[in-house]
């Protein structure tokens, strides 16, 4: 019987010991494989991070080149430019510190011209925001809330920003110097100069007009898709309650497309120092047009245009007083369209 | 329930639907003015401003062709040539300007590095920070790398990202799905595979549209030439040069406006073609949440 017993007792161990080995195996194993699984995973996110990177690079590397050479080193020398002076012995740059504007400083001491420059760059730029702009969401509004003929009326709108500028120029210079006082003439039988003619009082007032008709184009695309965007259930509710167009017009759509019409608003205003008001292909050279429908884009680029090496850097000088101006009002207009804007709710 | 809409027009769209007849009428009769002027004798010209050419004269459009040269050293550019570099011009500006967005898009929205950040905020900085009268300086370092007065170098100036349009392709690969690149990418896809076979086709409907916005706005573009490519004119300086040339056979009115039309027929026939896709949705993504 012990002899039975001592057997049964040594088979318990042995089956015990089985046991444990079988588990320790099959622990060992589990280990085994989780390891080297996780020792494999690192290993290829680590290769595909560093692909990864690779494309990166070669996706980003010459872009951002152009950039440093062509943004950076182009403004940077601008600014450098504005200190020098052109030497026509060795054709290079030397210092002159304060000579260009110095001379910029007789220039405008003497001369009214950059001031008129100043007023019709603003006075455009007014037009542009309280006329243009304005006129541009009611027609993006029309066209994307489908009115009649809505998309017939965006391509007309959006034809005078494809034609070639020297043409519709062209075409508006004699239409409004010859058409236009033929036109009176035969109605109202009185004779009046072309509304472009050179002297001509008119002649600001309708630059600035065909400013505004030549606007259109590409913003009311770009307006009239974003609005397309805006969340329908919230035009349904404001239509449930009985809201006009005009009431959805200003507290929906406005609010809505905010980010991007703030966006365009602060961009235009660097448009101040670049616009041209049309007049260099209107006019051509700076001797043609009359000085006092001049903006700081067409006196900056039509110098430019009769320019040699002697006078950019005084031009440059031009153009780093200008950014000194420009700097902080392109700031203080992003500042109070974020202060005043409509608040999300 | 169908609820029928209201029949009459709200008042707001009355007065915009008058305001964009007016306009379409004021710009028809404007071209229309135009075209038939073209067809004007010089001296009709002068008493019969408003009516319709009583006698035909296409000689003009001959005038017109003959004399529209741009004037490069010593030699004279025609039609054919400035074809040529009109092509040259708006075609790789518009490709490399395209694809430069396009490029940078992908990569700022579909990885996350810190550079990203860098990258959308200085082209959001650049492009509303008002640097003026860079030009002289672009002609001098133009002139220093030897690429002043070259193709090559209008191509290398126009490879930038500094546009609106670098944020419409970061908006569009940023509402794209992960899945897509996620599905290529078990089955084996590098990085470019994913990029060219997968991304770029989903959005090649941007893609055409943004090179024919920049296309038709290069073509036009006479001012860039006219600094930096005197010796390639484009149609479009040649137009310029046409337009302020004082001699007898080019000054009179019919004969610069028959230049005008004849220049604008390629970009006519253009849009005529690409119209829905010039005007196709782009936005910036730029709506309130």
């Amino acid at each position: 019987m012990k002899r039975i017993k001592n057997i049964e007792k040594c088979d318990f161990f042995y089956k015990l010991k089985r046991k444990l080995k079988d588990g320790i195996y099959t622990l060992e194993v589990a280990l085994h494989n989780k390891l080297k699984r996780k020792r494999k995973n690192t290993a290829s996110i680590e290769r595909e991070n560093k692909l990864n990177l690779l494309f990166y690079i070669s996706l980003v590397t010459l872009p951002l080149l152009q950039v440093v050479v062509f943004y950076f080193y182009v403004n940077f020398n601008s600014f450098f430019l504005a200190f020098q002076e052109y030497n026509p012995v060795t054709l290079r740059y030397d210092w002159a510190l304060w000579k260009n504007f110095d001379n910029i400083w007789f220039f405008v001491s003497r001369e009214k011209t950059l001031l008129y420059c100043f007023r019709n760059s603003a006075l455009s730029y007014v037009v542009t925001l309280f006329i243009s702009l304005p006129l541009a969401l009611l027609f993006s509004q029309y066209i994307y809330k489908k009115g009649p003929a809505g998309g017939f009326f965006k391509t007309v709108l959006f034809i005078p920003s494809i034609i070639p500028e020297m043409i519709m120029t062209t075409m508006f210079l004699y239409f409004a110097d010859s058409f236009i006082p033929a036109t009176v003439k035969g109605i109202f039988g009185k004779e009046i100069a072309g509304l472009l003619t050179q002297g001509n009082t008119t002649m600001l007032i309708t630059l600035l007009c065909y400013s505004v008709f030549i606007s259109f184009g590409g913003n009311i695309i770009m307006y009239s898709s974003t609005m397309s965007g805006i969340d329908k259930s919230l035009v349904e509710a404001a239509q449930l309650d009985g809201a006009t167009q005009m009431q959805e017009f200003w507290h929906i759509t406005i609010p809505m497309i905010y980010p991007t019409l703030s966006t365009f608003i602060t961009v235009g205003v660097a448009g101040i120092f670049t616009h041209q008001l049309s007049l260099f292909s209107l006019f051509g050279a700076d001797g043609n047009a009359y000085n006092e429908v001049w903006t700081i884009g067409y006196f900056l680029y039509s110098r430019t245009v009769y320019a040699g090496s002697a006078n950019y850097p005084e031009l440059a000088a031009y153009g780093l007083l200008m950014t000194i101006i420009a700097v902080p009002l392109v700031f203080t207009v992003r500042y109070l369209l974020s202060k005043f804007g409509p608040k999300t709710d | 329930m169908k609820v029928k809409k209201k029949k009459h027009l709200p008042l707001l769209f009355g007065v915009l639907l008058a305001g964009m007849i007016l306009y379409a009428l004021i710009l028809g009769y404007m071209l229309f003015w135009g075209v038939t002027s073209s067809f004007k004798g010089r001296l009709e010209f002068a008493d019969n401003i408003l009516g319709l050419p009583r006698a035909w004269v296409f000689e003009n459009y001959y005038y017109a062709l003959r004399n529209f040269v741009s004037p490069v050293g010593m030699r004279n550019v025609y039609l054919d040539e400035m074809l040529l570099y009109s092509l040259l011009y708006a075609g790789g500006c518009a490709f490399v300007s395209t694809a430069c967005c396009c490029m940078m898009g992908y990569a700022t929205s579909k990885f996350k590095y810190k550079l990203n950040t860098v990258i959308y905020g200085f082209v959001l900085i650049a492009m509303i920070l008002p640097l003026v009268g860079s030009l002289p300086s672009q002609i001098v370092v133009f002139r220093t790398l030897n690429l002043y007065d070259t193709m090559i170098g209008m191509w290398v100036a126009k490879f930038n990202f500094i546009s609106v349009y670098f944020m419409v392709f970061h908006a569009i690969f940023k509402g794209l799905p992960v899945s897509y690149s996620e599905a290529a990418k078990i089955d084996g896809a590098g990085n470019w595979r994913i990029f060219l076979s997968i991304m770029l086709p989903l959005v090649k409907v941007t893609f055409v549209t943004v090179f024919l916005l920049f296309f038709v706005s290069y073509w036009n573009d006479y001012s860039t030439p006219l600094l930096m490519m005197k010796s390639y004119p484009t149609i479009a300086l040649g137009l310029y040069y046409f337009r302020f040339r004082q001699t007898p056979d080019t000054s009179p009115r019919p004969v610069q406006l028959a230049g005008a039309i004849m220049v604008f027929i390629p970009i006519l026939l253009l849009f005529i073609a690409f119209r829905k896709k010039l005007m196709g949705n782009i936005s910036l993504g730029g709506l309130k949440e």
